[in-house]
């Protein structure tokens, strides 16, 4: 258990998230940025779909290898922002760092 | 984890998992068993050198954040990039933004009115720093936010505490190879801009006030610290007045670069200057000084030192130095000694206010005191620490062999410094110093006394400008010089003369001595007598105190038969006081071909008005005068520095010199002051 989330450099990185809530009405976003602010550098995207349907609050998040590869740094930022209709509203508490590790095998 | 069935790894893959509770909490969890080594969620990886995590929300910058070396530190307006965020955070960081042209709101970067920030530079370790007396400390430059402040000068803040004096050093600047800030172990570096700075209003050490011009005047910081021990960091913390609205929009992008820290200036009368520095508790000086200080320190304390007294630590709302309280003062005493010496007692002087004293009856000078015991040395220790806390404070000596001497050196104006000197010494012989004044701490410069010593005597009688407290033209006797070394990189010598008639031996002030004006009995400037042994020198630092708006120019001169300043050795130039108190620098190489003594001078010349055109020496017209072969009193101020003027300085008719008389603004001897680094 941990405070960051580790992704992996040169590598496509898929993950779950669990939220406690039916979320199967509602969109989300997520990026990753340089630092934890919506003006610093963008370093990923993540794709955010649900695992199902989204009742069970489950969501999946890939990032796409072609993102990653393009990170020149080892930490950033990233949150998950939450669209109900035309509200966009939090998910995090605060934003959760994002470690970027690198990988071995090409 | 991993098991191992002979050839064969089984693995699992790790998968993260982000559970997100109904408060937005968020914990990254492992979907499944650890993966293969070195990719466990667990492993912290390695991360690269100078990479760190980038600072924490709102990360706000107090006085300890050690930053890399570097030209700029800090590039206020934009992200800041601590280099050691990691030892950050947890601590707040105020950094206040002041970037007219951009965005004044981030998520790092807030100004705030009424806030300041607190930097803490860390750079300027003395990686050459000789130990001795004394010692540079360069700044190295950090960019202020444009229109940060509003400009800045050294001001001194009369609060009773450290001052700093003012110093237009174009001249000297001028003086100054251009780029000699870049050569090696150059210490004297030039500030080019300025910016707007405070220290703590409650730190009672030192004030710095300004405002940001953006043009180009230069200001050296007469912060002194005489005695930094190899490998010390100085670390000094600046506070930054955050600006005001005009200022933000000033657009002017400055920086900063303090020159050096010297450490030389000597108390104005009155008292209202004197001398701060700082000084960073490290790995290596902090068990010296837990030995002599009376406060705990711990690694990575910033002390602030008052007329090279530590007087607290910095961030502490009050200091030593409040009437009644008591510096500790330490005097390490290193003697040399033959096998003979046997054992030196140290007393000092008690009252009989001081309760029980050890009833020990030193006769000195006619006078019966009472001592008590501090401490014993004998001649098989390096060295003695004598604890004398306050001042003024006397030390009695009980001799327990055959040679001993040692001195003690007393305030950082070197006013007074007593030496004992006893040869065969016998047993129960005494000797007695008095300091005056509070000792002069040397934290990690022992005095020593150089061995074997040095005695330098002359073939004919040096008629010398006499030493304070003996009649001007006493005609003494150099007798011998003690070099104070610095690992033989940088140091001073003291002269040590003899009555040339008695033989008697003239305890010496200094470390550079101040000697009356030999050409005047009325404007008792000085000179500045050292010995320098032959050798090249890098840099040669001559500077007086002189208030007024005159004109000097600061040479080194070589002591003739006579005692006189002979062949001119070095011109550092002229520099212009225009008015403003302060000191002059001279910087230069040299190579001194033979040992000899001599004299730093810091000659003056009257500002003459449009219809007089006399000079100090009587020439006419607005010129150097040569170096004169006789003293006479028509070169009365001739070398004026140091010491106190009474009166005026004098005309070749000894009539006051026509308006504007320079008037002199001198503080206790040492002024010229020379000291030397020699090229490694």
């Amino acid at each position: 258990m941990s405070g960051e989330l580790i992704v992996h450099k040169n590598r496509t990185n898929r993950i779950t998230l669990g939220l406690k809530y039916d979320a199967s009405g509602e969109s989300f976003t997520a990026q990753i940025r340089k630092e934890a602010n919506q003006t610093s550098d963008l370093l990923g995207t993540w794709e955010v779909e649900f695992a199902t349907d989204g009742v069970d609050g489950e969501l999946v998040l890939t990032l796409p290898q072609t993102d990653v590869d393009a990170v020149n740094v080892n930490y950033g930022y990233m949150d998950l922002k939450r669209t109900v209709g035309s509200i966009h509203l939090p998910v995090f508490a605060k934003p959760l760092q994002v470690k970027f590790k690198e990988v071995v095998t090409v | 984890m991993s098991t191992f069935f002979e050839d064969r790894v089984e693995v699992k893959v790790v998968t993260q998992r982000i559970e997100v509770d109904h408060a937005g909490n968020v914990t990254v969890v492992e979907a499944g068993p650890v993966g293969p080594r070195g990719f466990s969620a667990d492993d912290e990886g390695v991360v690269p050198e100078h990479e760190h995590p980038p600072p924490p929300i709102s990360i706000v910058l107090s006085g300890s954040h050690n930053a890399t070396s570097g030209d700029v530190v800090y590039s206020f307006g934009r992200p800041v990039e601590l280099p050691d965020a990691s030892e950050c955070e947890g601590e707040e960081v105020l950094i206040v933004a002041a970037n007219a042209g951009g965005p004044k709101t981030d998520v790092l970067i807030t100004p705030v009115s009424g806030q300041s920030i607190s930097i803490n530079f860390p750079w300027f370790i003395l990686e050459d720093n000789v130990g001795g007396f004394p010692n540079w400390a360069s700044f190295k430059s950090v960019e202020v936010p444009s229109g940060f402040g509003g400009g800045w000068t050294w001001v001194g803040t009369h609060t009773g505490g450290p001052q700093f004096v003012k110093t237009n050093i174009d001249a000297a600047i001028a003086a100054i190879p251009t780029d000699s800030w870049k050569k090696p172990n150059s210490r004297a570096r030039l500030l080019s801009q300025s910016f707007h700075e405070t220290w703590p209003i409650d730190a009672k050490c030192f004030r710095f006030e300004g405002v940001v011009s953006g043009g180009s005047s230069s200001y050296i910081c007469n912060a002194g610290w005489g005695n930094i021990p190899d490998g010390i960091d100085l670390r000094f913390d600046l506070i930054l007045r955050p600006p005001t609205d005009e200022q933000m929009n000033s657009g002017t992008s400055v920086f900063m670069e303090l020159v050096t820290i010297q450490d030389n200036i000597t108390p104005m009368s009155g008292g209202d200057r004197m001398e701060a520095a700082f000084l960073i508790v490290t790995e290596s000086n902090v068990t010296l000084l837990r030995e002599q200080l009376d406060f705990d320190v711990s690694i990575g304390d910033i002390l602030v030192f008052w007329e090279h007294v530590a007087i607290g630590k910095l961030g502490e709302t009050s200091y030593r130095g409040d009437a009644g309280v008591q510096y500790h003062n330490r005097i390490k005493l290193r003697f040399v000694a033959d096998t003979n010496a046997g054992e030196v007692r140290f007393y000092r002087g008690v009252t009989a206010s001081e309760g029980e004293y050890e009833d020990h009856d030193i006769t000195t000078q006619g006078q019966h005191r009472h001592w008590r015991l501090v401490g014993t040395a004998s001649h098989e220790d390096a060295e003695s620490i004598v604890d004398m806390a306050g001042w003024p404070v006397e030390i009695g000596l009980r001799f327990k062999g055959d040679l001993f001497w040692m001195e003690a050196y007393h305030g950082p104006d070197g006013t007074l410094i007593d030496d004992v000197r006893a040869t065969d010494a016998n047993p129960g012989d005494t000797a007695f110093i008095s300091t005056g004044g509070r000792f002069w701490e040397r934290y990690g410069l022992n005095i020593e006394v150089v061995e074997p010593p040095v005695y330098v005597e002359s073939d004919s009688p040096l008629l010398l400008p006499s030493p304070i407290g003996l009649p001007n033209g006493k005609t003494v006797k150099v007798v011998d010089e003690l070099w104070v070394p610095g690992d033989d990189e940088l140091g001073y010598s003291l002269p040590r003369f003899s009555d040339y008639d008695s033989g008697e031996v003239f305890s010496q002030p200094g470390p550079f001595g101040t000697y009356s004006n030999y050409v005047s009995t009325l404007a008792e400037a000085a000179f500045t007598a050292v010995f320098l042994p032959a050798g090249d020198y890098e840099e040669i630092f001559i500077y007086c105190t002189i208030a007024g708006n005159v004109t000097v120019r600061l040479c080194l001169d070589s002591v003739g038969g006579n005692g006189l300043p002979e062949e001119l050795l070095v011109d550092a130039g002229t520099v212009n006081t225009s008015g403003a108190a302060g000191f002059k620098t001279a910087l230069m190489e040299w190579t001194n071909p033979v040992d000899r003594w001599v004299w730093g001078r810091a000659q003056t010349e009257a500002v003459v008005s449009a219809t007089t055109v006399t000079t100090l020496n009587g020439q006419a017209g607005n010129q150097w005068p040569p170096w004169p072969t006789l003293p006479s009193s028509a070169n009365a101020g001739r070398g004026i520095c140091g010491g106190r003027v009474v009166g005026h300085a004098l005309g070749p008719n000894k009539q006051p010199l026509d308006s504007p008389t320079p008037t002199f603004l001198l503080n206790s001897p040492g002024s010229p002051r020379i000291w030397v680094r020699r090229a490694a």
